[in-house]
């Protein structure tokens, strides 16, 4: 399986990189995603032009505010490994290494976690399943495989990155010809299976920063896969409280739960959080919680598991994430 | 007490290990030649289509196209049939039959400009209704594959002995089950490649991705209409087979007559995605299984009816078929058997041999029956194991002749370790997590014999400086066999195993070989590099025999040196003795030859399964210890022990490596592989979709040798590694049974079946006639899909 012919350009700065898009260009990363979607065909860009040579997106430090900024191109393995050492930070760490493989976090980045593209049984295929089927609606046909006469898109968000960082309260700069914006995480994903992806075609991503944990936070990631080591989500739960003391007895003060992999896009659930503001976190508020976050799911047929069971097991993942909060 | 073996039986380094660690062992991927061309092949995208045309000319007019095949070209010979004739072309002749049958080829400057080809061939296809599943093909008027095969029937076996009927009558206890298997994948890592270079003389040379190389060699020059010598195999280094690599493919033939057709080399590699859509598969089947015991947990009787679903093609189905009815009366003592199997076509990827050939999904029907039975009876399983263990001595109804046999201390060795395991593997903290032990047992063969021509050989040669060449026609696919050969020759003529140099195969002029599949070349092609390495030794013996003045039978082979038994000082070392033989008078040419097939060894009777299969039989006993997350139903295996009897170990870390891989290749089998399909279209064509077990996935697995000496095996040695992937699903459902208290007669056992199960929903639990409910194909989509 080869890839179908285009132009390189290794672009050096974010402004260089900006200019060059346009009609048949697509910026590169890591490629650990792009590059098999080429070979299978879905994209097939004239010109890639290369992120990762731009020193401005690299490099995971702390802020002067005692947030953590993460320029775009860091890989995954960068971002855990710096994580990991500092405690305030070692959630994040943890759920950084959730992602994909070793080899797979050594070259995929966070902002291509971020903006990856919605994933589908239907879509992610190779031509000759086009050559009976045809194209789907992402793909520019009338069609939706996954639900019969559905009009909209129902690939599914499987990025690992955003859930955790969407809970953690961060935001992403974005810089286009007009020059930069920032805008929370959440408002980078546009709902749309079919054009996940909130930014312009000539925008990229810089970094994302997460703000100063406040006293006494914690954090958990849950992710329902088949296989440990390798697999994308079919469901993941974030949530990320800060509490008013340490240890057991201690009370949510601030809460957001965020939904991945439920739908085309990473939800925050704004009423569970509030639900859990002022409470103990204990396993049994799953049940209270657990039917808001199924409300946001738009799960259908389309992954590696039925969507009945995916939903299904939402609860267990906020019982999970919860017990993890006990403290 | 074993004897003092220098190279036999130890740890030790694979004689290929250092080429392949430091990449420079080449694959068929790797090689090219000047002026070479690059094939592609055009695929069916429909599972069932009648070929009305196929225009070329828009391809063939592309610059950079050097040739477009289709079937118009070739001579329309049909491959496979072993036993019957074959029906599979090369490029589809009259119709595609399954989704990836190849319909065209086309060699090109490169394979960029070859792809833009296949995009401009037109073919125009008929749509027919396809069958896709062995129930819905085996209804009255269902549409057939082939028009020869009524009632898609493709093979039937009927296997009987003892008076069945009347048996169970006499029992004080009978069950009867349904079980099902999915369809699997090999999931070698190096994808079908072949490189052919046609010569104007009339010469065929070719280097492809063969597990057996010879089954290519006959088919080639059957297809092409050329003699046998005229092709020239050559085999590099293969990325694993599993039994999906012996067979010649389409991608073979195409690199091959597009070479004839351009006067040019061509190469044809095919993505990992073709490999998953377009190949070869495990037979998934179906089991009907009614088995009889007394209240002591004696097996008395047992009947079995089978499906196989063999995919569009015969291929060596025939034989799978045979292997799935004839391992119900292995490992323990069955007095009366009935099976009565049935291969049906369906149009989705032909199904042929994968480890353990057929016998692992008869077996899991089987061993988990055994516990359902032993648990209703108030028996311990493992205890109604030992009790109907077939013995040394023993011969099957169906005339399976057992030689050496340690199953009965395969079961004594897994009984200890369960019982260790109960000890040291603490409960589990969290109430939702629940841990289980399970055991299964397993027979196996040790080559068996498919057709007429079942012997292997080898050739030495001896160098002058003392080093030993070796070569034989049976194919390292990564098993090992290169080192276990070339350990047999270095113990037979006293040099280290860094002294021999495993040659590659070429059939120019290395003896032809049946293939590697059975679990034959330690066993067989072992036996004949033995004899090779006799046979050098006699002509060395003879002159240093001269030299020291001795009578040869009196000098002993070892540690490089020649010496008179009983007086080491008394010698000459082995590279002088060399020069000596090669120097002295008219000189020797050192070269020595071997082969051997084991007597006595029926040929199959493919419609009775009658007959003994092989020269010996190995066997052992699988332990699983599993961890049951019953609230996300995910099953975490926590440790496996294989305790085996394999003869004598020649290699201890090879024979572990082998039952590692082939365990945990079950773990897959059991919980995380399955082809899906959609209306015949295989939806997870890439590892990542395929699940797979990774490294990472894998958990420890220990292993115990019982010390069996087989006398016909060379130095005592039987087969290993294939055999234990016959037993790893069973002790992992029956674990999980241990766990959760759920028989799960349908793998995989994905974890919504099992949280289906344990919501007492049966869905999971009992064969949910996948195939037989949903004639739409047997992914979680099929009723969500393309209208």
């Amino acid at each position: 399986m080869s890839l179908p012919r285009f132009t390189y350009t290794a672009a050096t700065s974010v402004e260089e990189a900006c200019s060059l898009a346009g009609s048949g260009t697509m910026f590169l990363s890591g490629g650990t995603d792009l590059l098999v979607s080429m070979k299978q065909r879905i994209h097939a860009p004239a010109r890639l032009v290369g992120l990762a040579g731009i020193p401005e997106l690299h490099g995971v430090a702390e802020t002067q505010a005692g947030g953590l900024r993460i320029g775009a191109a860091t890989t995954i393995t960068q971002l855990a490994e710096w994580a990991l050492t500092v405690p305030r930070w070692s959630a994040l760490g943890d759920a950084a290494l959730k992602t994909s493989s070793p080899l797979l976090r050594n070259t995929g980045t966070v902002g291509g976690n971020l903006c990856l593209d919605t994933r589908c049984s239907f879509y992610n295929q190779p031509a000759i399943f086009r050559a009976r089927w045809g194209a789907c609606l992402k793909l520019g046909g009338d069609v939706c495989h996954a639900v019969r006469r559905s009009t909209t898109c129902h690939a599914v968000y499987s990025g690992d990155l955003a859930g955790p960082l969407m809970a953690w309260g961060a935001t992403a700069t974005v810089a286009g010809p007009a020059g930069t914006r920032t805008l929370p995480v959440e408002h980078l994903f546009t709902g749309d299976g079919a054009r996940p992806c909130a930014l312009a075609s000539d925008e990229i991503l810089v970094r994302v920063e997460l703000p100063q944990p406040p006293p006494y936070a914690r954090f958990s990631y849950q992710k329902l896969r088949l296989r440990d080591s390798i697999d994308f989500p079919l469901m993941g739960v974030s949530l990320f409280a800060a509490f008013d003391g340490p240890g057991a007895g201690a009370r949510c003060r601030g809460c957001r739960i965020v939904l991945n992999a439920a739908g085309p896009a990473p939800v925050v659930v704004h009423e569970a959080g509030g639900l859990l503001d002022g409470a103990v976190p204990t396993e049994e508020l799953a049940a209270d919680l657990a039917p808001l976050l199924r409300a946001e799911a738009r799960a259908v047929g389309n992954t590696a598991a039925g969507a009945g069971y995916r939903i299904e097991m939402i609860e267990v993942l906020v019982r999970r994430a919860l017990r993890a909060l006990e403290g | 007490m074993k004897p003092d073996y220098v190279n036999i039986g130890g740890r030790m380094p694979r004689v290929d290990g250092i080429v392949k660690a430091a990449g420079e062992a080449m694959y068929a991927a790797d090689l090219s030649l000047p002026g070479m061309l690059h094939g592609r092949l055009l695929r069916s995208p429909h599972p069932h289509a009648r070929i009305l045309g196929v225009d070329t000319s828009a391809a063939a007019a592309l610059p950079d196209v050097h040739a477009v095949i289709t079937s118009r070209d070739t001579s329309g010979f049909l491959a496979g049939g072993i036993g019957s004739p074959g029906n599979e072309p090369y490029l589809a002749l009259d119709k595609a039959r399954f989704v990836g049958d190849a319909v065209a080829a086309v060699a090109a400057v490169d394979e960029e400009t070859a792809e833009r080809a296949l995009e401009l061939i037109d073919v125009q296809y008929e749509v027919l209704n396809p069958v896709l599943d062995p129930f819905s093909a085996m209804r009255p008027g269902a549409p057939l594959v082939h028009d020869d095969a009524p009632g898609n029937l493709s093979f039937e076996t009927d296997l009987s002995f003892g008076d069945v009927d009347d048996a169970f009558s006499t029992c004080d206890y009978v069950r009867e089950d349904e079980f099902e298997t999915a369809p699997i994948r090999h999931g070698f890592i190096e994808p079908h490649a072949a490189l052919a270079s046609w010569e104007t003389s009339g010469r065929l040379t070719f280097w492809g991705s063969k597990q057996s190389p010879y089954f290519t060699y006959r088919n080639m020059a059957k297809a092409l209409g050329i003699p046998m010598s005229r092709v020239r195999i050559v085999q590099p280094h293969l990325g694993g087979g599993f039994g999906g690599k012996n067979e010649m493919f389409n991608v073979d033939f195409c690199a091959a007559l597009l070479s004839i057709t351009t006067g040019r080399p061509v190469k044809v590699v095919v993505s990992q995605e073709e490999v998953l859509y377009a190949y070869r598969q495990r037979h998934p089947a179906w089991i009907k299984l009614k088995t009889g015991f007394m209240n002591d947990g004696t097996l008395v009787a047992v009947d079995a009816d089978i499906v196989a679903d063999g995919g569009a093609y015969k291929g060596i189905g025939a034989l799978s078929l045979f292997l799935m009815c004839t391992f119900l009366a292995l490992p323990y003592r069955v007095p009366h058997l009935r099976a009565k199997g049935r291969r049906v076509y369906t149009n989705t990827q032909p199904s042929c041999a994968m480890r353990g050939h057929g016998v692992p999904q008869v077996r899991y029907a089987a061993e988990v029956q055994l516990d359902m039975a032993a648990s209703d009876l108030g028996l311990d399983p493992l205890e109604v194991r030992i009790k109907n263990a077939i013995q040394p001595g023993d011969t099957t109804g169906n005339e399976f002749r057992i030689t050496s046999c340690g199953l009965t201390e395969t079961l004594v060795a897994a009984r200890d370790t369960a019982e260790r395991w109960r000890r040291e593997i603490p409960a589990a903290t969290e109430p939702h997590l629940k841990r289980g032990i399970g055991v299964a047992s397993y027979g196996y063969v040790s080559g068996p014999r498919i057709a007429g021509h079942n012997t292997s050989a080898a050739l030495i040669k001896v160098h002058e400086d003392g080093r030993v060449g070796l070569a034989t026609g049976s194919s390292d696919c990564g098993q090992g066999s290169s080192t276990v050969l070339s350990q047999i020759a270095a113990e037979v003529l006293g040099v280290r195993l860094e002294d021999v140099q495993y040659a590659s195969l070429d059939s120019e002029i290395v003896p032809v070989d049946p293939g590697v599949f059975g679990s034959r070349v330690t066993f067989i092609t072992g036996n004949a590099v033995k004899r090779a390495a006799e046979d050098v030794r006699r002509q060395l013996a003879g002159v240093a025999a001269g030299i020291l003045g001795v009578d040869p039978e009196d000098l002993v082979f070892r540690d490089r040196r020649v010496f008179v038994e009983g007086d080491p000082e008394r010698g000459i070392p082995f590279d002088r003795l060399v020069k000596s033989a090669q120097y002295s008078g008219t000189g020797m040419t050192l070269l020595g030859r071997g082969y051997w097939a084991p007597e006595g060894i029926d040929l199959p009777r493919f419609d009775t399964g009658m007959g003994n299969q092989s020269g010996a039989y190995s066997f052992g006993t699988q332990v699983a210890a599993v961890e049951v997350d019953t609230e996300t139903g995910r099953v975490k295996v926590l440790r496996l022990a294989v305790a085996h009897d394999c003869g004598q170990p020649i290699n201890e870390m090879l024979v572990e490596g082998q039952l590692e891989g082939s365990s945990i290749g079950g773990v897959g089998h059991t919980f995380t592989e399955c082809i899906q399909r959609r209306q015949g279209q295989t939806m997870n064509a890439s590892f990542l979709e395929y699940r797979m077990p990774t490294a990472l996935d894998a958990c420890p697995v220990e292993s115990t040798h019982t010390d069996t000496t087989d006398e016909m095996g060379p130095y005592g040695a039987k087969e290993a590694g294939e055999g234990v992937q016959v037993a790893i699903m069973p002790a992992l459902v029956n674990a999980v049974h241990d766990a959760i208290g759920v028989w799960f007669k349908r793998v995989p056992i994905t974890p919504e079946a099992v949280v289906a199960a344990l919501r007492g929903s049966s869905a999971g639990a009992t064969p949910n006639g996948g195939a037989k409910g949903g004639a739409d194909g047997d992914g979680p989509d099929e009723d969500r899909g393309p209208t």
